[in-house]
């Protein structure tokens, strides 16, 4: 065995005994306290007894398990995806035809109706009937769903056809898949010497494939990729993006948000702001963008002032997060355990949340999430999709 | 009672000790640097992939069940997305290490080639080619896994000489494996 093997091993039994103790610590510590979650229902529900308030919002029941805040969003359904669903960095489930679209194992497109909550169909994309993406060089890299039709994009890892990329379009009607392979041209450009794994995203009518120094913009009609613009950031690379509606919204390594119309390609705003490793975007169509950073915090940044509107904090890290009516959706971490939060829009406040364990759970948070007829579909590298009503 | 050798790697995994862990990660450490080093053609990257990728699986064993995947594809499955993400990214995010308050491991320019050999999946009619001594000592000490003191016993000679035959086979496959493409 190298040096290296020999005293990262070394490294690693050290770190999984001091882990260890942490979490027996942990435990003991919350065997002997109360939790703060109940510690909040209790003052919650003696207050409302003293006030003699009866009826319109439920009191939570007060465990860790289901509910800090005043109104419990309740789990409607747990359903069996028959693969992980993680790795991509936008969309990973998508609404269309009254269905949701999952990725699951980074190579298989689940259709799931989202009337039954039955999974429908298993549709491979990153190869012929890909079932697992481990082994494999092809990788489902985004996912999207406009103008009647789902897309997903496929990326290349290992030569000889290394970072090619490649479009593909699910018809709801057949499930039938269309392959069409990015021009090398804007292959090169929005994965530059195979730098990125570009995601995907719809917005503006347009379908656009991302990277780190342009898009590609599609016309989903044909698939012809209709222009490619550069996000002008010089040096600097994008890291993130969000859009939705004829907003595009791009965040440079240099902490920068770049603001494009999804319908031209025209840049719209600048805002400055700090590097962060790990951005999640989540646009509020013509109003702005909430940033949430790998620490925790969660920004509402207004589009015409380029000001943040308000600024919170949210457990120790956020993972993905969307925009739904007037709330944000987050999937973030407090101590130990990942959580679904909802957020007002308006003001930041923490509205309701719900502890997503045990179904749930990595080490980073890697949970693609939508808002679906009503509901919030939360996919779980695990395999399953958690259908929450809010 | 099972030896942690006899353990399957479920049983490694679900038994929540130090030990077991470290067998799990003896079983499938190169397997994993060298599924990460064919997919990055960059020894340092696959080394820092590596090291995230058994840090994750630390902080995520207690959510491993028996009767969901195997432990292989478990294990697998973090490493694909860690590999994603540095491929998304163009660097390894190394938060789950620095949470564990473990270092980052420098490569030896001898770990690299052993890195190296692991992607290249390095065919024994190019170790066959090789001196004896520099065949034997790399078999030995890359693909059989015996540790340089064991060796220098086993050989009757100094570590510092099979050191010195371990690298120079390493030089001359690295060599004869770069003419080949």
């Amino acid at each position: 065995m190298s040096d290296f093997l020999t005293d990262l091993r070394n490294d690693l039994v050290d770190a999984h005994a001091r882990y260890g103790q942490r979490s027996a610590i942990e435990r003991a510590a919350r065997a002997h306290h109360p939790s703060r979650a109940r510690l909040a229902a209790v003052a919650a529900s003696a207050a409302a007894v003293t006030a003699g308030v009866v009826g319109g919002v439920a009191l939570t029941r007060g465990t860790d398990d289901q509910v800090i805040g005043r109104r419990a969003p309740g789990v409607v359904a747990r359903v069996a995806l028959g693969g992980s669903a993680t790795g991509l960095s936008l969309g990973g489930v998508a609404s269309e035809s009254g269905a949701a679209w999952i990725v699951v194992n980074v190579g298989d497109v689940m259709r799931v109706d989202a009337t039954t909550n039955r999974v429908t169909a298993r549709i491979p994309v990153a190869g012929p009937g890909s079932r697992l993406s481990q082994a494999s060089d092809s990788i489902a890299s985004g996912l999207a769903a406009g103008d009647g039709a789902v897309w997903a994009t496929v990326f290349r890892l290992n030569p000889p056809h290394a970072n090619e990329t490649t479009l593909i379009r699910i018809d709801p009607k057949t499930n039938r898949v269309t392959r069409i392979p990015l021009a090398a041209r804007a292959s090169s450009y929005v994965s530059p010497g195979g730098s990125s794994i570009p995601p995907l995203g719809f917005g503006g009518g347009s379908l656009w494939v991302l990277g780190p120094q342009g898009g590609a913009r599609f016309d989903p009609r044909t698939g012809a990729v209709a222009d490619l613009v550069s996000w002008g950031l010089g040096d600097i690379y994008a890291t993130d993006y969000g859009i939705a509606g004829d907003d595009l919204w791009v965040h440079a390594a240099d902490g920068q948000l770049v603001e494009f119309d999804a319908r031209t390609g025209a840049r719209t705003a600048t805002v400055a702001g700090r590097p962060a490793h790990t951005v999640r975007l989540a646009v509020i169509p013509g109003a702005g963008v909430i940033v949430g950073e790998d620490d925790g915090t969660l920004r509402r940044i207004d589009a015409a002032s380029g000001r943040a509107l308000w600024t919170t904090r949210l457990g120790d890290i956020v993972g993905p997060i969307a925009v739904a009516g007037d709330r944000l959706w987050a999937v973030n971490q407090a101590g130990r355990f990942e959580r679904l939060t909802a957020i007002s829009l308006a003001t930041g406040r923490e509205l309701s949340s719900l502890r997503l364990q045990p179904t749930l759970g990595t080490p980073q948070l890697e949970y693609p999430l939508a808002y679906i007829d009503g509901r919030v579909w939360v996919a779980s590298p695990p395999g399953h999709a958690v259908i929450v009503r809010p | 009672m099972k030896t942690l050798a006899a353990s399957t790697d479920e049983d490694l995994l679900l038994a929540h000790t130090s030990d077991a862990f470290g067998e799990f990660y003896d079983r499938h450490a190169r397997a994993l640097m060298g599924y990460f080093a064919r997919r990055t053609h960059d020894p340092q990257a696959a080394a820092d992939l590596t090291s995230e990728t058994f840090a994750s699986a630390i902080v995520a064993q207690h959510r491993f069940r028996r009767d969901g995947a195997p432990a292989t594809a478990w294990l697998f499955a973090i490493a694909a997305r860690r590999l994603a993400d540095y491929q998304r990214r163009g660097w390894v995010d190394e938060r789950v290490r620095r949470s564990l308050a473990m270092e980052r491991r420098p490569l030896s320019e001898e770990d690299a080639g052993i890195i190296g050999m692991l992607a290249e999946e390095v065919t024994f009619e190019l170790l066959a080619d090789l001196p004896a001594d520099q065949r034997d000592a790399v078999t030995a000490h890359v693909v059989e896994d015996r540790g340089y003191p064991q060796l220098a016993t086993d050989g009757s000679t100094s570590e510092a000489v099979v050191r010195q035959r371990v690298s120079r086979g390493l030089a001359t496959l690295r060599r004869r494996m770069g003419a080949r493409r």
